[in-house]
């Protein structure tokens, strides 16, 4: 069983805040999706390699040439916040 | 007591491709912010990545210049994390 | 004459004699939009301006004498496809005002086709959900039952197609979010092979199981359509190379012989007697039509839910990390420094169960728990991969249920997120597999659609559409219509 600390840890990795009013009920409904995982452990997968994806393709390769699809201005259309082409965000380094 | 420095340097090589390893926008130095860009580099949702040939070429001829052995098979992973100079919330 | 209802390959004959003309089409289909959705809720952003424009345009090609079977046929795309000057939201809040730059190759590739968009169809909030009611926009309705949900998450979409505005709709699918709203909503729905549709500019949820598909009146619709929507895209590495065949061409083609495989698994205790008792006449009509019925067994079946809730949220999260209200997006209000505004953008930009599926994803990621949980699941996914692909060694296509239940109820918390979750038991299998698979209607149960499920090997979409097109030539319940009562 997964504490409500180790949800708030994790919640923070992903960026997320949780209320403390919340948190016993998130805490909760994580416990009950996990408990969903554990019909794995009891599998056999002894030298199985794991599966990424279902393509059997090699890996396809550009060729080396630039190509412009869009150009800045569209890029930037929905930018929150931005200054002579700069995204804004609040400081970073003091 | 005897104390050994043990020191490592770790060596960022940019590859000489015209295009960028995942994106087909230019690596050309000095151009202005923002306008090697493509929605890829955007991060822009339901953008994807597409290796460059060339990156793959220049890699293995280094290695192969340095003397190591190279990869028969390769893979990507993602290393996931926050900051502002990294749209994707993750480095392949 | 009411075009509602009507095929695309019906419309097209139609446009063809002209009997009717694009522009009557669209205007017919934006008034039925504008009478059905304040109730319905299906659609989201309707750019009606535009579709009677690109209308004309196909009116004029066809007095050029230009043909061909899309040619000004009016659609919706689900709210997932970026479609270049149009709102584009995943039925969230992060992406509320987000307007692409770029369109969709699925967008591209259609409107080429000739197709007219008309706007974009609610879903659950960033694909994850099975009935519609995760959207930012509040929930879609299913037109059969205004009291129940039309599955998800591609529930706008086919609302839209069974309420009769569009005959047609894009929907993807990563856990089911194509058949299951298809089987609640009593439409038809193709989820393709993984690969075999471009996934370029299809907002990213879980990226080694999401697929883009056609959800129209019949497989003979579907297939017109995927004929234009499959192929390979440059811009998709995981996007097939292989030639696509004429999906429409081997319609027809008998299936005397065809070896059907019903897994026994999936008449489980998940599955309404009643919806099982459909499903079994169903399959006895393929019978009929020369299919020999075979049991076949997928043990993984319910493993297969543990492995899918392992792997989506996992590659979700990490598809998820780039909202964060620096290029694009929800941003909160004046944040105090750069971490205020990524906590704060993420937490009030993302609904619950989104957050729910970031939470859980993370944590299998993370370094102590990555071999336990995301490793596993995809060893395990390789297990499961290779069970189907021995079943469809011995049989040619696998038939079941689509979904364990019909439509239930709106706001039923009496469903906890896990029994939620096993709304797809039946689907999630051909997605972690890659496989293409079909849900078509094939009854009523107390008035309420049950669809029909085939998988199919690898690329063999072809196959799938023969079968149901017989299928569909024998039965008539792809012609039921709801009745829309409420609604009038």
């Amino acid at each position: 069983m997964t504490q409500a600390s180790t949800v708030k840890d994790v919640a923070a990795l992903a960026r997320l805040t949780i209320s403390e009013h919340d948190i016993e009920n998130v805490t909760a409904e994580f416990n009950q999706t996990l408990a969903l995982f554990d019909a794995l452990q009891s599998v056999d997968t002894k030298g199985v390699a794991p599966m990424v994806n279902p393509c059997r393709a090699n890996q396809p390769l550009r060729t080396d040439s630039v190509t412009t699809l869009v150009g800045r201005e569209d890029l930037m259309k929905n930018a929150p916040s931005e200054e002579e082409n700069y995204f804004l965000v609040p400081r970073v380094i003091d | 007591m005897h104390w050994e420095m043990v020191m490592g340097l770790e060596v960022h090589l940019q590859l000489a491709t015209h295009s960028k390893i995942f994106s087909s926008s230019s690596t050309q130095f000095g151009a202005e912010v923002n306008t090697h860009t493509n929605p890829l580099d955007m991060a822009l949702p339901g953008t994807l990545p597409v290796l460059n040939h060339e990156a793959v070429t220049q890699a293995i001829v280094f290695g192969l210049g340095v003397g190591a052995e190279i990869g028969k098979i390769s893979r990507f992973d993602r290393k996931n994390y926050f900051y502002p100079d990294l749209p994707k919330g993750y480095q392949i | 004459m009411s075009l509602t209802f009507k095929s695309i390959a019906t419309l097209s004959h139609d446009l063809k004699t002209g009997e009717v003309s694009s522009r009557q089409l669209v205007e017919q289909a934006v008034a039925r939009i504008d009478a059905l959705n304040p109730q319905l809720n299906a659609v989201v952003c309707l750019e009606a301006e535009q579709a009677l424009v690109n209308a004309d345009q196909a009116d004029a090609k066809r007095a050029k004498g230009e043909h061909s079977p899309l040619l000004g046929i009016p659609m919706l795309h689900k709210d997932i496809f970026c479609t270049q000057g149009m709102h584009t939201t995943c039925g969230s809040k992060m992406l509320k005002d987000f307007v692409p730059p770029y369109d969709a190759t699925v967008v591209q590739k259609l409107r080429a086709a000739g197709m007219i968009n008309l706007g974009k169809c609610n879903m659950d909030e960033f694909a994850m959900g099975s009935s519609n009611e995760t959207s930012v926009f509040g929930a879609c309705k299913n037109p059969w039952d205004m009291t129940r949900v039309p599955g998800g998450s591609s529930g706008g979409s086919a609302a839209a197609v069974a309420s009769g505005m569009v005959p047609l709709a894009t929907g993807t699918d990563t856990g089911g979010s194509i058949r299951q709203p298809a089987a609640l909503c009593g439409i038809t729905g193709l989820k393709p092979t993984y690969g075999r549709v471009s996934r370029y500019g299809m907002i990213a949820f879980a990226s080694s199981m999401d697929q883009a598909g056609p959800m129209a009146h019949s497989a003979q619709d579907c297939a017109l359509v995927l004929n234009a929507m499959a192929g390979h895209d440059p811009l998709d590495s995981t996007c097939d190379n292989s030639p696509v065949p004429n999906y429409h061409e081997t319609l027809d083609h008998p299936i005397a012989g065809l070896r059907v495989g019903v897994p026994k698994e999936f008449f489980s205790s998940h599955l309404n007697t009643e919806v099982a008792t459909v499903i079994d006449t169903a399959i006895r009509e393929l019978e009929r039509a020369g299919a020999t019925i075979k049991e076949v067994s997928l043990p993984s079946t319910d493993l297969a839910v543990s492995t899918y809730y392992v792997i989506a949220p996992a590659e979700a999260s990490a598809n998820l990390s780039r909202y964060d209200g620096v290029r694009y997006g929800y941003r909160c209000g004046t944040p105090k420094d750069l971490q205020d505004l990524y906590f704060r953008s993420r937490t009030e930009g993302f609904g619950a169960e989104v957050k729910r599926r970031i939470l859980v994803g993370t944590f299998t990621l993370s370094a102590a728990s990555y071999d336990q949980y995301f490793m596993k699941a995809q060893q395990v996914r390789r297990l499961i991969t290779q069970e189907y692909d021995n079943v469809l060694d011995e049989v040619d296509v696998i038939a079941g249920p689509a979904a364990p239940n019909t439509a239930f109820a709106l706001n039923d918390t009496s469903k906890s997120i896990t029994d939620m979750y096993m709304e797809d038991v039946f689907t999630i299998g051909a997605n972690l597999a890659g496989l293409p698979a079909i849900s078509l209607p094939a009854g009523l149960v107390n008035g309420l659609p049950v669809g029909l499920q085939m998988i199919g090997r690898r690329f063999g979409e072809a196959q799938l559409l023969n079968v149901a097109h017989q299928f569909q030539n024998r039965t008539d319940w792809h012609t039921r219509r709801p009745t829309l009562e409420a609604v009038r």
